[in-house]
């Protein structure tokens, strides 16, 4: 409680060095290497990143590192190239789309924003309830038979909190709470980790053990015919690759960067941030997976066709293992750290799509330009909208087994399209505004995904990875065909 | 199967290992840079009182 008031304190303070709408959106682009690391990390940290990363790793056993392996492999390609990043701090920009504006003009901004918030606030719907979820199991509070109410009261106050300092304190209360979450999460994700692994019957041996015994070599070969295939890996690359540059929340720490080389090299050192923020819940759910599997009283809740077959209710594993694990002292720790988690998370998104909304789709149709106080006041309200509508969402929204799936296929609205469009803006002097505008609208398509039973029907793993990276593809050719077809004035 | 073993122990033992490095570096100077940025922040504040509690005739 005491850190929960803290961290109001700092957004209501940190406010009075809000001057403009720069230091609002990206911190006066103020943060150095060390700091936009930690805030960087701190955002891609979350709450809701522990829990599907976890639930997948319960699910597929250690083939699920290849994830991880992956993130890391994409940071290392941005942060080595510059990719895009270097070009989009280079502009001094404060949103993404801007550079759309700058490049293809007003409506390619706009329509790059709307998909962006759409796809955005889409992403984000899950996100209170599975936080709720979590910390609703891992203090015990599921026992009681209030615990659905108990869910969504901590999402309420959770969410209220949040907007409280992200209203009030911007970004300069993102990035100084971010390095506060990044360090309480650290500690915490990893002494828990050390236990679960010092422990005889959770450790690194009987993890290994457990799922080579029950789950065989597809427990650990990701290219197995029974594990994700190199379809689906090969879209995940691409998700994070172009995640990096191109989804609002992440792209952003490339702005608030105090100069293009810190924006690359941010990457490079938030490297290990992104194996262990994916790969420390997957231990833990290892550890999960090991310690139900000797408790026979589990098997029908989490293994009801048995331990080698499909698990259940993966959601509810690591946190209620926790629970069991850990001493009430570090449980309280690993609660603060997590619902930092939740908050560093929630407080990025926010003022990333408030801003996008705000700044990239209100303002350029309005017909006079909007000054610095409309247009942070303009932002926070739309960050109270976003937060009012997550409430509502939350409420009544059901989480869908396949969480993991759900984010990368409403990511991939914006992503696919978007990517398409920043690639050819910046490295092909051919691409022109119908080209952009078709390749961003490409995107939609992905929106099938979203539709309630798809993700449900039997779809396997290798059509997943088909549709994700066909989407891509699409968009890529469609940018190409519309930019030969209707070439810009200037360019022709 | 071994072989994955094999790798999917060294990836997490580097994986782990470069955090814990990483974490050790980052944390004060990142504590420096939050001082750093709110220097930088306040400093057209300072400049206008500099300005505002000036003497006319000192220049």
């Amino acid at each position: 409680m005491l850190y929960l008031i803290s961290i109001g304190i700092v957004g209501v303070w940190v406010n009075r060095y809000v001057q403009n709408v720069t230091d609002y959106l990206v911190g006066g682009r103020n943060a150095g290497l060390a700091l936009n690391t930690a805030s960087f990390i701190g955002t891609e940290l979350g709450l809701v990143t522990v829990m599907y990363a976890a639930i997948e790793a319960f699910s597929r056993g250690f083939a699920y590192l290849m994830i991880p392996l992956l993130a890391v492999i994409a940071a290392f390609i941005v942060g080595q190239t510059g990719l895009v990043i270097h070009r989009l701090r280079s502009l001094q920009l404060l949103t993404v789309p801007e550079f759309f504006e700058q490049r293809f003009g007003r409506q390619v901004r706009v329509t790059a924003a709307l998909l962006m918030a759409l796809a955005g606030i889409l992403n984000m719907g899950l996100f209170p309830k599975m936080g709720a979820t979590f910390i609703t199991f891992v203090t015990g509070m599921a026992d009681s038979a209030q615990a659905e109410w108990m869910v969504n009261i901590v999402m309420t106050l959770l969410i209220v909190l949040v907007l409280l300092y992200t209203v009030m304190g911007g970004m300069v209360a993102v990035i100084v709470t971010d390095y506060v979450q990044y360090v309480v999460l650290s500690i915490g994700l990893l002494l828990a980790l050390m236990m679960t692994l010092s422990a005889e019957t959770t450790g690194w041996k009987a993890m290994v053990e457990v799922f080579a015994t029950h789950k065989g070599d597809a427990a650990f070969n990701p290219v197995h015919p029974e594990s994700y295939g190199w379809s689906y890996i090969v879209w995940m690359f691409v998700v994070y690759l172009t995640v990096n540059f191109s989804w609002g929340p992440t792209a952003t720490r490339a702005l608030t960067a105090d100069s293009p080389d810190t924006a690359r090299k941010t990457f490079l050192l938030g490297m290990p941030g992104q194996f262990v923020r994916l790969g420390i819940p997957a231990f833990l759910a290892f550890g999960a997976f090991a310690y139900f599997s000797q408790q026979p009283e589990w098997h029908t809740f989490f293994f009801p066709e048995g331990i080698g077959g499909p698990s259940t209710h993966a959601a509810e594993a690591m946190p209620l293992f926790l629970g069991k694990l850990l001493p009430s002292g570090l449980i309280g720790l690993i609660a603060a750290g997590l619902i930092a988690a939740f908050m560093s998370t929630h407080d990025s998104y926010f003022l990333s799509w408030a801003s996008v909304i705000a700044r990239d789709v209100v303002s350029p149709l309005k017909r006079r330009p909007l000054s610095d106080k409309e247009e942070i006041n303009l932002t926070r309200w739309v960050i109270v909208a976003i937060g009012v509508f997550l409430l509502v969402w939350g409420l009544w929204y059901q989480l869908p087994d396949s969480v993991w799936t759900y984010m990368a296929i409403t990511g991939n609205i914006y992503l696919t399209g978007a990517t398409a469009a920043l690639l050819g803006g910046v490295y092909w002097p051919g691409a022109s505004r119908a080209g952009a505008m078709a390749a961003l609208l490409g995107g939609l398509v992905s929106i099938i995904g979203v539709v309630p039973g798809v993700l449900e029907g039997g779809i396997s793993w290798l059509t997943i990875g088909v549709l994700g990276l066909g989407n891509y593809g699409l968009c890529m050719i469609l940018l190409i065909v519309f930019s030969w077809l209707f070439p810009d004035k200037k360019a022709a | 199967m071994e072989e994955w073993i094999q790798f999917w122990t060294v990836i997490s033992m580097l994986g782990f290992l470069s955090y814990v490095v990483t974490f050790v570096i980052i944390t004060p100077l990142g504590l420096r840079d939050i001082f750093a940025m709110f220097h930088r922040l306040n400093d057209p504040i300072l400049d206008e009182s500099a300005k505002r509690t000036k003497d006319p005739g000192e220049d």
